[in-house]
């Protein structure tokens, strides 16, 4: 009984209005970008059409094959459609939708983050709605779970391999850089083990983890965690632009912001900004990363209590239970996914084979995501960022910006081809 | 000095009972993602067409 009971909490109720709220607006988050969308690749078959026309009858004037006609006759099928989607005309033009679309990448992604952050800071939001708003967020996971179908083991072993490596060097490599300024500082050991946790490994989830094994106290935890949101929301908001400036790869950019951005929510949302592929390599960097999670508070025990000799008589941390506790076990759902999609059993099927399993799972994952990146946009409160401030913020500074840097220099030299996700 | 103590380690013992209740909700968390895509997963196994089609065009406008 006490095992059903534990995934139930008490008081749903006051989750209801603000988890309501979350869903309305994914909704009409995603239909906006449907809706700008539609009237983008309309402007696009508006002038693909006439030239599809003239080379149909050059092929059919020059006798081509019928499979090459069949093709282009299929293309110019699916243009005609987009137009009739907005019940348009050959030569009809809208810039604005081109410009929303291309210009200014305004997609479900940037809709909902940065709409759900205008209504959190602009407008009265009744309180009764905030605790719903905060299990929104959550709602990602099934969306990263499902993702699962995206990949195969190659993947896994090339470009999980090459994130393996990458985490383990940028994980404790910034937990110990964060963890020695503070003690280089004069930090005290419960601000710096959550900073170097929270730096190092996936933010929020990290700090309130390690919180109990370095005995931060409830004000240590609120610059902490203020200043990862900082940094978290300025990177999301920023690494796409710069990605962009520079032409990284979506592959690149995807493993850039699995190494750079902290919160597991905030760099799936700059991938999916930046792409399917850059979402592809980021979301399997992100999962070696967060296996990593009870191995950072082992380290973060063993640097601020065992190391020290300030383990208290009788209490003794069962080390294997703590690992237990700490590991993030939907990521085994992910894993199993991934494995049936390797077996290529023809039952499941895949992505791309229609009218199968997968292919029918893969299109639920961005509903998921668009529920959680609202939950993420009306959850960022500038009040809550005000928050971040003294040493924190600089230690969170240093360890934001040396991760930013190296990580961009670590994905040139690599290339994109071991981290892109080939799916076959 | 006693009066201080105490406090502190009531200080100390809330946070790490916030921190664990707070944590055990991200158990929680994947735990319901886990029934959620099982969910998903079987009824994508029994009626592929139209949980393709529910997420995919039902649940846009236009």
């Amino acid at each position: 009984m006490k095992r059903p009971r534990y995934l139930f909490v008490s008081g749903w109720g006051k989750y209801v209005p603000g988890f309501l709220f979350c869903l309305i607006f994914a909704f009409a988050g995603m239909n906006l970008d449907r809706f700008v969308s539609n009237y983008h690749k309309a402007s696009v078959a508006s002038l693909a059409i006439p030239e599809l026309e003239q080379k149909i009858k050059e092929m059919i004037e020059s006798g081509d094959s019928e499979e090459s006609l069949a093709t282009a006759s299929k293309a110019l099928e699916k243009q005609r459609n987009a137009l009739d989607k907005v019940d348009g005309t050959v030569g009809q033009h809208w810039g604005w939708a081109t410009f929303l679309s291309e210009k200014a990448q305004l997609k479900y992604v940037a809709i909902l983050l940065l709409g759900g952050i205008l209504i959190r800071n602009l407008l009265p939001l009744p309180k009764t709605f905030i605790p719903g708003i905060s299990i929104a967020r959550p709602i990602i996971k099934p969306g990263i779970i499902i993702l699962g179908v995206h990949y195969v083991w190659a993947d896994i072993v090339k470009v999980g391999g090459v994130g393996l490596g990458l985490t383990v060097v940028f994980i404790f490599g910034t937990a110990i850089l964060v963890m020695w300024l503070c003690k280089k500082w004069g930090v005290s050991d419960g601000l710096g083990g959550i900073m170097g946790a929270g730096t190092g490994v996936c933010g929020v989830s990290a700090i309130i983890a390690t919180s109990p094994v370095v005995r931060s106290s409830p004000i240590e935890m609120a610059y902490a965690i203020g200043t990862i949101l900082f940094f978290g929301t300025l990177m999301l908001f920023t690494m796409p632009y710069i990605g962009q400036s520079i032409e990284l790869s979506e592959a690149q950019f995807g493993a850039w912001s699995a190494v750079a951005i902290l919160n597991t929510a905030q760099l799936v949302a700059a991938a999916e900004w930046y792409g399917t592929e850059a979402m592809d390599t980021a979301v399997l960097i992100n999962v070696a990363r967060i296996m990593f999670l009870p191995l950072v508070v082992l380290f973060s025990l063993w640097f601020y209590v065992l190391r020290t000799g300030k383990q208290q008589p009788g209490h003794e941390i069962n080390k294997w239970q703590l690992v237990k506790d700490k590991f993030p076990v939907f990521i085994l759902g992910f894993f199993l996914l991934v494995l049936l999609n390797s077996l290529n059993l023809e039952s499941l099927g895949g992505p791309k084979i229609e009218g199968s399993p997968f292919w029918a799972m893969n299109a639920a994952y961005k509903w998921f995501f668009a529920i959680g990146f609202a939950g993420i946009g009306l959850s960022i409160s500038i009040d809550d960022m005000k928050k971040a401030g003294g040493t924190a913020f600089t230690i969170g500074m240093v360890a934001a910006l040396v991760k930013m840097v190296l990580g961009l220099g670590v994905v040139l030299l690599i290339g994109s081809e071991w981290l892109r996700v080939t799916g076959s | 000095m006693t009066k201080s103590g105490d406090s502190e380690s009531r200080q100390k013992s809330e946070v790490e009972h916030v921190a664990e209740e707070i944590f055990s909700s991200e158990k929680r968390e994947d735990i319901w993602a886990l029934i959620i895509v099982l969910g998903i997963f079987l009824l994508s196994a029994a009626f592929p067409d139209q949980i393709y089609h529910f997420f995919s065009k039902t649940l846009y406008l236009s």
